[in-house]
């Protein structure tokens, strides 16, 4: 391995990029595990590292899991995908330590996200059926302090366990838009998007029919990717402002929304202030148009202003005025 | 360098490149694209308020990669200009560098690539060397083992202002090692790789293991060598300081460097040629010194110049001793490692000799050159292009289908366009077509069948038969020779009429392939000869007739040996056989060169001949 040249290295388990000077050795890991393939990474990436492996589908089922690739020429580690994945499946290390350039240098805001658990609330009943019920296996009981521990660093936010505890957990997501199911465009028979699903909002319920319960989405998009019936996109430009820099980033949206059988909404972000273009950029990319004009586009966001206080409860989202 | 930077009539572009350059001596337009660096160079004062807010960090050349820099970077603390630049490559553009620059506004993401024209008197090429990848000897590991360093890695880590702030540490743990080995002649003096010696890696070894030793006396230091090479004033000096500190000095290559995976640590295995016996020692570092190779983009720039490479791959000079800053470019000159590997001294005696050089043209008016020029006579060219591409310093104008026309001050002379032309529509500047043709004839005009035709090149092959001469050689009195410039200028035609006016045998002589004063004039001859002898033989000529021989002006017996040879097979095959030969072949050769009286002048040497001969 020569210094500062960054190698792969791959196994079933994770992909690894290194990349090792004598005086900082940056890790970058991917555990495959969890990665679903939504894509928000690729988006997020300011380098254009990240590659999508597409899924594969056998009788309506998922025979492959999508998932992401990085190239090791392109990549600066500089974290943002980090940030971003929804399914916490990326970790960045410099010199054995988790650090986020990123983060330290205030290019990128941090996610406001949260599980609580509120011990007097809950239902002791029903405390195995609550660690049982997470689908990503983060809730555990601490016998020491007699409550329920949640592993944050792995937390999705799906909120599986805010319904199955009746309220005792209370989980704030980053992401807020919409998730919409229309059956009659599936192709027939096809349960792809049930298979990918990282919070089992789409699910197969007892009857042997897709599902959509909507209030788990966390808007990873996932099932987009996998879905057979594949988007018609067209190119168009934004023009972004940050510090003083105006920039045109081309972009792609999808122009048959109504067609989809399974159609994801990333409206906006709940985020800790931040002025940066790395940031306006990989938001422009990573949600839609309504998002754009929510924080993008600072003259309509301004606006807007009083009706967004409402949307978003007065909190997060314009702590980043641009 | 700072002096550079500030002085009023020095220009400097950094941080570009040069596209294209035409023209000739005193009169070059270049044209060079200035890359963007994203920052405006007025307004940037080098505070370096943008790099310390950058959140992106990628390995720094400068450094040799032991550190980062960020993705705005000066190269070095002590660049010149000291302006920022913003590699895009790895800019995420957060702009938080704009925000840190604040009212000073050098930040500027909308800069495009801008191509600078312009003209210049004199060209002083002094692009410097690579230190070659030693990765391909796989048996020192390097790129495998952690502990494995090259010279310039080392240079970093020792260095006051390196990252460690002179602290030599050990890659694989941070550690000062306890003993170090430096090995010499890595892909240098070998022949699986470069067979040169880079020259100057002797010099600082010395002085890396003297520094490591001051630093850190308790440490053991290793020099693995196969010679020792300290020629200049001081350094044998040095090496014995070397020597009288402790620095063990070990004469062998090692075979083979092996990490011990638990430490890291080095074995390496070598022998030891002064007690002629193995020797294995465990070292916590290896420090190799790799070759010194050309700039990877030399390749491009020697076109753009046309200056050729030695076969070492290195700018090749116009003369090894008369001439070594010029190049076959008049005008564009050498300096430092661009040339060949050399050290400090020596690189800045250079640099100044070129300046001297250049300011030679610049100081002057007009400049003369040789008149020995080739001409091209615009109404008998047929534009098919041939001479643009045999001219070996690219000073012929002329595309395909465009009448070709010679750039004088670019023209060096050796008259291969004027052998190579199909058309005889170019001639060389007094070695016309006419003035070889009347010597030709004067020399052949009696008894030719017993005589030997010598063609010979100025700069090799005539002085090669002058060393016999003045050496008082013995060899026959039967040869005539007749002096080109380069044995590029020795056109078919004169040899098929020296047959033509009964010559015994023709000889084709010149500078071997590596001596050429012509670049590849002699390489254009050589492919030239070769076709010859099939062509006489076609005609009924015995093919021994014609000889090619590569002589130097050394090899003195090596001309009296060949026209001794010659001699023996001309009086081997007998005057009868001779004559009868050329009888046979003469139709033949007349009708392939009867177009050749068309050329001006020709017609007054052989009209005289024809009419005297035939009627």
């Amino acid at each position: 391995m020569k210094r500062g040249v960054t190698s792969k290295h791959e196994t079933d388990e994770r992909l690894v990029l290194e990349r090792r000077m004598v005086t900082r050795h940056y890790v970058l890991e991917l555990e495959r595990d969890r990665c679903v393939g939504c894509q928000i990474g690729l988006l997020a990436c300011p380098t254009e590292a990240i590659i999508h492996v597409e899924s594969e589908i056998v009788d309506g089922r998922l025979a492959r899991k999508p998932s992401a690739d990085i190239d090791p020429e392109k990549c600066v580690f500089c974290g943002m995908c980090v940030v971003m994945c929804p399914k916490n499946a990326l970790s960045l290390t410099v010199n054995g330590e988790p650090e986020i350039p990123v983060l330290i240098y205030g290019a990128f805001p941090d996610l406001i996200q949260s599980t609580t658990f509120d011990k007097e609330r809950f239902d002791w009943s029903r405390k195995d059926f609550v660690i049982d019920n997470c689908p990503t296996d983060v809730i555990s009981y601490d016998e020491g302090q007699e409550t329920l521990v949640v592993d944050d660093e792995h937390c999705i936010r799906c909120r599986q366990c805010e319904i199955a505890s009746d309220g005792a957990f209370q989980v704030v997501q980053p992401w807020q838009g919409k998730v919409e199911l229309r059956r009659e465009k599936c192709v027939a028979g096809c349960l792809a998007c049930a298979d990918i699903c990282p919070t089992r909002a789409l699910h197969i319920d007892e009857d042997g029919e897709l599902t959509l319960a909507d209030y788990y989405c966390i808007k990873c998009g996932a099932c987009m990717q996998v879905c057979p019936v594949k988007p018609e996109v067209e190119d168009y430009e934004v023009t972004v402002e940050s510090l003083g820099v105006t920039k045109t980033v081309t972009h792609q949206r999808v122009t048959n929304a109504d067609e989809l059988p399974i159609w994801v909404e990333r409206w906006r972000v709940r985020h800790t202030p931040v002025q940066s273009g790395a940031w306006i950029t990989a938001l422009v990319k990573m949600a839609d148009d309504k998002a754009g004009a929510v924080e993008i586009d600072s003259k309509r966001a301004l606006k807007r202003r009083d009706l967004l206080k409402a949307l978003a409860g007065g909190k997060a989202l314009l702590g980043a005025e641009e | 360098m700072v002096d550079a930077g500030r002085h009023p009539k020095i220009t400097l572009l950094t941080y570009a490149q040069v596209q294209e350059v035409s023209g000739y001596i005193g009169n070059f337009q270049v044209k060079v694209l200035q890359q963007p660096r994203y920052v405006i160079p007025e307004r940037c004062n080098g505070c370096g308020l943008c790099a310390d807010v950058c959140p992106i960090e990628v390995p720094n050349e400068f450094e040799e990669s032991i550190a980062p820099r960020k993705a705005i970077y000066v190269p070095q603390p002590q660049a010149v200009p000291l302006v920022y630049t913003i590699d895009l490559e790895s800019c995420i553009e957060c702009y938080k560098c704009v925000d840190a620059c604040g009212s000073l506004h050098a930040i500027d993401f909308a800069q495009e690539p801008e191509e600078i024209e312009m003209e210049v008197g004199t060209i002083i090429v002094a692009t410097g060397y690579d230190l070659w990848d030693p990765s391909p000897i796989t048996e020192y590991g390097y790129g495998k083992y952690e502990n494995v360093v090259t010279t310039l890695e080392l240079e970093r880590l020792i260095g006051e202002s390196g990252p460690t702030i002179g602290r030599c540490i050990r890659p694989s743990d941070g550690q000062l090692p306890r003993s170090v080995a430096f090995v010499q002649c890595v892909g240098s003096r070998d022949s699986r790789y470069h067979e040169y010696c880079s020259g100057f890696c002797c010099m600082y070894t010395i002085k890396n293991a003297i520094v490591f030793k001051e630093k850190y006396p308790e440490a053991d230091v290793y020099i693995f060598y196969i010679d020792i090479r300290t020629p200049s004033k001081g350094y044998e000096e040095f090496y014995q300081r070397a020597l009288q500190m402790g620095i063990k000095f070990i004469q062998g290559r090692p075979a083979e460097i092996v990490e011990n995976p638990a430490n890291k640590n080095l074995v390496v295995h070598a022998e030891d040629r002064s007690l002629g016996r193995l020797l294995e020692a465990e070292m916590e570092m290896v420090v190799l010194s790799p070759a010194a190779v050309p700039r990877e983009e030399a390749t491009a720039l020697g076109q753009v110049l046309t200056i050729p490479r030695s076969p070492d791959g290195f700018y090749m000079e116009y003369h090894p001793k008369l001439k070594p800053m010029d190049t076959a470019s008049e005008g564009v000159f050498l300096a430092g490692c661009a040339q060949g590997p050399k050290d400090i001294p020596a690189s800045v005696a250079q640099g100044s000799a070129s300046a001297a050089r250049a300011g030679r043209v610049m100081a002057a008016d007009t400049w003369e050159i040789e008149p020995i020029v080739a001409y091209v006579w615009p109404d008998r060219c047929q534009e098919c292009g041939i001479c643009v591409d045999k001219c070996p310093y690219g000073a012929i104008i002329g595309e395909k289908d465009q009448i070709a026309e010679v750039v004088p001050a670019k023209c060096h002379g050796c008259g291969c366009c004027a052998a190579e032309c199909p058309h005889n529509a170019i001639t060389q500047m007094h070695f016309t077509d006419a003035q070889i043709l009347a010597q030709l004839h004067a020399l052949l005009a009696e008894k030719p069948e017993e005589k030997i035709l010598a063609f010979m090149c100025h700069w090799c092959s005539s002085a090669g038969a002058d060393t016999a001469g003045v050496s008082h050689l013995d060899y026959p009195p039967t040869s005539r020779g007749i002096r080109v410039m380069c044995s590029a200028r020795m056109d078919r035609d004169f040899i098929l009429e020296a047959f033509r006016l009964g010559a015994g045998m023709v000889l084709a002589s010149g500078c071997h392939e590596q001596d050429c004063h012509y670049i590849t004039g002699q390489q254009h001859a050589a492919k030239r000869f070769d076709r010859i002898p099939k062509a006489l033989q076609r005609m009924g000529i015995s093919p021994e007739r014609f000889r090619v021989e590569w002589i130097s002006a050394a090899e003195g017996q090596k001309y009296a040996q060949v026209i001794t040879e010659m001699d023996e097979t001309l009086h081997a095959l007998g005057t009868e056989r001779i004559r009868a030969e050329n009888e046979k072949a003469r139709p033949k050769i007349e009708k392939r060169l009867k177009r050749w009286v068309e050329v001006p002048g020709v017609a007054e040497v052989l009209g005289k001949e024809v009419e005297g001969e035939d009627r």
